[in-house]
């Protein structure tokens, strides 16, 4: 993606720009949320809030370039995170401040699930085609919930084999899923 | 926080084993880089059971794993063995091809074979069609020995002779049916000549087996042309 094109569009008010930014910063959002705030059973909420700060600061000229959209936007999440905890107890009332130069109609939990299945599907199919021990120590790992000691015993290899193995395996699906930008 | 750094903690991270002095960058950092994103979520699928880990191989993947070398040699043979095919039926072609040539029967200018020759109209345009021929230039010998005034004089020679200019011009049926018709009538002026060239007609047709009958029969008669005939078997049965 040219990064200045897209924030030239973005600028302008492209609403491709900003579906295509929602698309990619959305789950990210999520995964900060979800591992900062437990107990919480939905964070769209929040996420609406970030848009909406995102888009509001955009419109105000508070961004210089492109390589400043992904330090801005955890900014205002950090920001939206501490706002959460101060007002938790407090009916908030985040729905007035949404941004209207946007359209954040969407549902972003639903977006964030069908993303989460959409990558399990791609996983699935990707760690078939591993070779039988990566997906061994896979299956012990995350499904057993062993440690690396335990599955090296198990297996009869080094802790050290194991944990290369798993690296390796976990690398060799990220780039297979970058290189068919599977996901 | 360098990408290497960050994949070393994504167990910690979403374990929440993190010291909270690296959390921050840490979070800091998937919002920017993509491919660490990728990794993280990854971590966190799996975490969440949301794949499925097969441990065991598909049968039908495991025989295919172990048919693919014996699939491959057997194509490799067959690609082999299919150019050694094409290698012996082209060579085979070209032995064939060699096989079906033959010599011109020669013409002597005033030769007569047979009865005398009563009307001499013709005689011009026969020797023009013979110089072409003798040139082997055929077509332009054909197209007096097919025009009105050969035509109509019934010539055995010129039957002949027309004959072998359809044989060199590949017009096969041409020559078989002038060839056929002299010898149902027994003419003796070319009739051995006449089962000779049939025998070569079978040859360019590819029907080697009757070539070899042709010549077989010639072969067996009281002929000059029997030695030939001997011959031209001789290298059929080489082939």
């Amino acid at each position: 993606m040219d990064e200045e094109r897209f924030f030239a569009r973005l600028r302008a008010g492209d609403p491709q720009a900003q579906k295509e930014l929602i698309q990619t910063f959305n789950p990210r959002i999520f995964v900060y949320f979800r591992n900062r705030i437990k107990g919480e059973s939905s964070y769209e909420d929040l996420v609406q809030e970030v848009f909406s700060a995102f888009f509001h600061g955009l419109d105000q000229g508070k961004l210089a370039g492109a390589d400043w959209i992904a330090p801005f936007i955890f900014g205002i999440a950090r920001r939206v995170m501490y706002n959460y905890f101060y007002r938790q107890k407090k009916s908030n009332d985040i729905q007035k401040n949404i941004c209207t130069q946007c359209e954040l109609s969407s549902s972003f939990s639903e977006a964030e699930r069908l993303d989460n299945e959409k990558l399990g599907q791609v996983l699935s199919g990707l760690i078939q085609k591993l070779p039988r021990i990566d997906r061994e120590i896979l299956d012990a790992f995350y499904f057993q919930e062993r440690k690396i000691g335990e599955i090296a015993d198990m297996t009869g290899r080094s802790p050290h084999y194991v944990s290369v193995r798993k690296e390796r395996a976990l690398k060799k699906i990220r780039a297979e899923i970058s290189r068919k930008n599977l996901y | 926080m360098k990408c290497h750094e960050f994949q070393g903690l994504i167990t910690a991270y979403l374990g929440e084993t993190i010291e909270e002095s690296r959390r921050e960058q840490f979070e800091e950092h998937f919002f920017a880089c993509r491919q660490c994103f990728l990794g993280l979520k990854i971590n966190e699928s799996l975490r969440n059971k949301g794949a499925r880990i097969q441990l065991n191989d598909p049968p039908h993947l495991f025989t295919f794993k172990v048919l693919r070398p014996l699939l491959a040699m057997a194509a490799l043979f067959l690609l082999v063995l299919f150019s050694a095919l094409l290698v012996q039926r082209d060579r085979r072609a070209g032995q064939l091809r060699e096989l079906a040539r033959f010599d011109l029967p020669l013409y002597h200018q005033g030769e007569m074979r047979g009865e005398a020759e009563s009307a001499r109209g013709w005689e011009e345009q026969f020797s023009l069609a013979m110089r072409h021929y003798q040139e082997r230039d055929f077509r332009a010998a054909l197209d007096l020995f097919e025009g009105p005034v050969l035509s109509a004089a019934d010539l055995p020679k010129a039957a002949f002779f027309r004959a072998i200019c359809y044989l060199e011009t590949d017009q096969l049926a041409g020559a078989e049916a002038i060839f056929d018709a002299i010898i149902r009538d027994m003419n003796p002026a070319y009739f051995d000549e006449a089962c000779y060239y049939k025998g070569f007609i079978r040859l360019r047709q590819g029907r080697l087996p009757e070539a070899r009958a042709q010549f077989a029969k010639l072969a067996g008669m009281l002929s000059p042309m029997a030695g030939k005939a001997r011959d031209m078997i001789r290298k059929i049965d080489e082939l």
